[in-house]
């Protein structure tokens, strides 16, 4: 403990209270907007007492584009997670498992690598071999630019997961004549199964919120939640009611995912970077 | 084929899909960006085009917009992320003594990181907006009025500071609350037997302690500081003018907006070669000897 008495325990507490009343502050601000109407939204004398509406998210929903944007979205995060698990988590294993040196060093390099090529540079050569090979506007083309984003991220958090394995279990595994591929997926997947999760919900969130490629390379048939939150903005008169529940319902699995994964977060994010 | 060679075949084959990731999805398009930087590419006449060398790089030397955006590039990079960095450990620390109940809601905490950032984007134009905004009230009843934030280049990027901070703050909290958790507790009592004031064991043993840590954030807030172009697409839309523009902004513009995809790629090899002078000795000193460890 950094301080003992009592007092200052509260006085901490007060504050860490205040930190969080300002946090949640514009969180809360939109969940309103998004139960008033245009008037209300205007009005200074219905700030927080007013009579709330579930007009605009009826609007939101009749619509159904929204909701084709919302299968589109679902459709690209899920095949992301799945593409990105396949390729990542094998991967992963023999970088944990593996006296492969050479091998080890190039895949951590290149996860870090992708993490500090900024997205934007991706765009062009993505977008131009979406036009080429006619994959312009389609699920694949997001999947495909995601599942490069993502790749490094779960292969660097599942190491570290895999490496919290007891190297034992491998052993027993190994004298009852267990190959790589058998030790990989009945031992080692199975044990590091919380960690698992939290990398697949942690992909999920990042290709559900994913903008600037999904900007690019989709128009409308594979257009994602994010561009289509960023339509209501438009160029004259943003439409307040619809960006406000638009990007309500678009936060909100993301809000119960991350309370889902709070435990595992932080070895999700950097992986071993910060053990030890 | 003995058994250890069936098992080097073996990883070769769980590593193999790796590998051709990297090549196709990431090195090849990079290797494509560069090349395209030669071209006079256009989007608006693909089948046309020709090798016109190093002009690009020559002309973006001279563009005035070009280090504008790069000066605000390193806005974005050193005054949000002393901010996240400030708050975040003050957070951390505030977190680490609060009282039980308040640990148990610190999923609430993290909320803004996890956010889809143009989500994070519209939310605080919302809550920044005179009229609509929620800020504007709360300045009003104490007789105040905001400072017009989207309207000047200053308020502009007063209002990106605020968001960006805003959204990691937390992330700082995070990782530092969880390096706090991993220190050993015998110091602290030890540092209290001593009779060491709060402050004093701050100062230190928990701050010398926790600096490896607080590094290696660093490293990745620094990384991830250029990542904002959603923010800067919702908020001010890189204006006003194009005051506050970063560099992915103006190379997006360039490329899909003006269609000098030539003139684009340029600029996104450029802030690829800046990424790596700024990134590769942080990497070296900072998270290198944590992974051999």
């Amino acid at each position: 403990m950094i301080v003992r008495r009592k007092l200052p325990v509260l006085a901490m507490s007060l504050g860490t209270l205040v930190f969080l009343a300002l946090i949640l502050l514009p969180l809360f601000w939109i969940v309103l907007l998004s139960l008033k109407t245009q008037l209300q939204a205007f009005d200074r004398t219905q700030v927080f007492f007013f009579w709330p509406t579930l007009d605009n998210y009826r609007r939101l929903l009749e619509d159904g584009t929204f909701l084709s944007y919302l299968v589109n979205s679902v459709v690209v995060a899920i095949g992301t997670v799945i593409v990105s698990l396949a390729i990542g988590a094998p991967a992963a294993y023999v970088v944990s498992r593996s006296r492969w040196r050479e091998f080890r060093n190039i895949a951590l390099g290149y996860s870090l690598f992708v993490r500090i090529v900024p997205p934007t540079v991706f765009i062009i050569p993505y977008f131009l071999a979406a036009r080429i090979f006619g994959f312009n506007d389609t699920w694949w083309i997001l999947i495909v630019a995601y599942a490069n984003l993502n790749i490094p991220l779960v292969m660097w958090s599942l190491w570290s997961f895999f490496n919290d394995v007891p190297r034992e279990l491998d052993e027993a595994a190994r004298i009852d004549g267990a190959g790589h591929w058998q030790i990989f997926l009945k031992v080692v997947l199975p044990v590091s199964a919380p960690g698992l999760t939290a990398t697949a919900i942690l992909t999920f969130i990042m290709a559900w919120n994913e903008f600037l490629l999904a900007l690019v390379l989709t128009s409308r048939e594979a257009r994602t939640l994010p561009v289509a939150i960023v339509g209501f903005l438009a160029y004259e008169g943003a439409d307040w009611g619809l960006v406000s529940s638009g990007a309500v319902l678009v936060m909100a699995p993301i809000i119960v995912f991350t309370v889902f994964i709070r435990k595992y977060l932080v070895q999700g994010l950097v992986g071993g970077a910060l053990k030890g | 084929m003995g058994r250890t060679g069936r098992e080097k075949g073996t990883q070769v084959v769980m590593v193999a899909p790796l590998v051709a990731a990297l090549l196709f999805l990431t090195v090849l398009p990079l290797v494509f960006a560069v090349l395209v930087s030669f071209t006079d590419l256009r989007l608006n006449r693909l089948a046309r085009w020709e090798w016109i060398g190093v002009e690009h790089y020559v002309r973006l030397a001279a563009d005035p917009r070009w280090w504008s955006t790069v000066f605000n590039g390193l806005v974005y990079i050193v005054i949000p992320t002393a901010l996240q960095m400030f708050l975040g450990l003050a957070l951390a620390l505030l977190l680490h003594s609060a009282i039980r109940s308040i640990k148990a809601i610190r999923s609430l905490f993290i909320l803004p990181m996890v956010l889809p950032p143009v989500v994070v984007g519209v939310l605080w134009k919302a809550f920044l907006l005179p009229d609509l905004g929620g800020l504007d009230y709360f300045m009003s009843l104490v007789g105040l009025r905001t400072p017009g934030f989207l309207e000047t280049a200053n308020g502009a990027m007063g209002a990106l500071i605020l968001t960006l901070t805003w959204e990691w703050t937390p992330y700082v909290m995070l990782l530092l609350l969880a390096g706090l958790e991993s220190l050993p507790q015998d110091v602290f009592e030890a540092a209290h037997i001593d009779g060491a004031s709060g402050w004093q064991v701050l100062r230190h043993v928990t701050l010398p302690m926790l600096m490896p840590t607080i590094l290696v954030v660093l490293l990745f807030r620094i990384i991830e500081s250029t990542k904002v172009f959603p923010v800067i697409f919702t908020i001010t839309g890189g204006g006003p003018g194009n005051a506050t523009e970063n560099m992915d902004f103006y190379a997006y513009l360039t490329g899909f907006r003006y269609f000098d995809l030539g003139y684009s790629a340029t600029m996104l090899v450029v802030i690829l070669l800046m990424m790596a002078v700024i990134c590769a000795p942080l990497y070296r000193s900072l998270v290198r000897p944590q992974l051999h460890a």
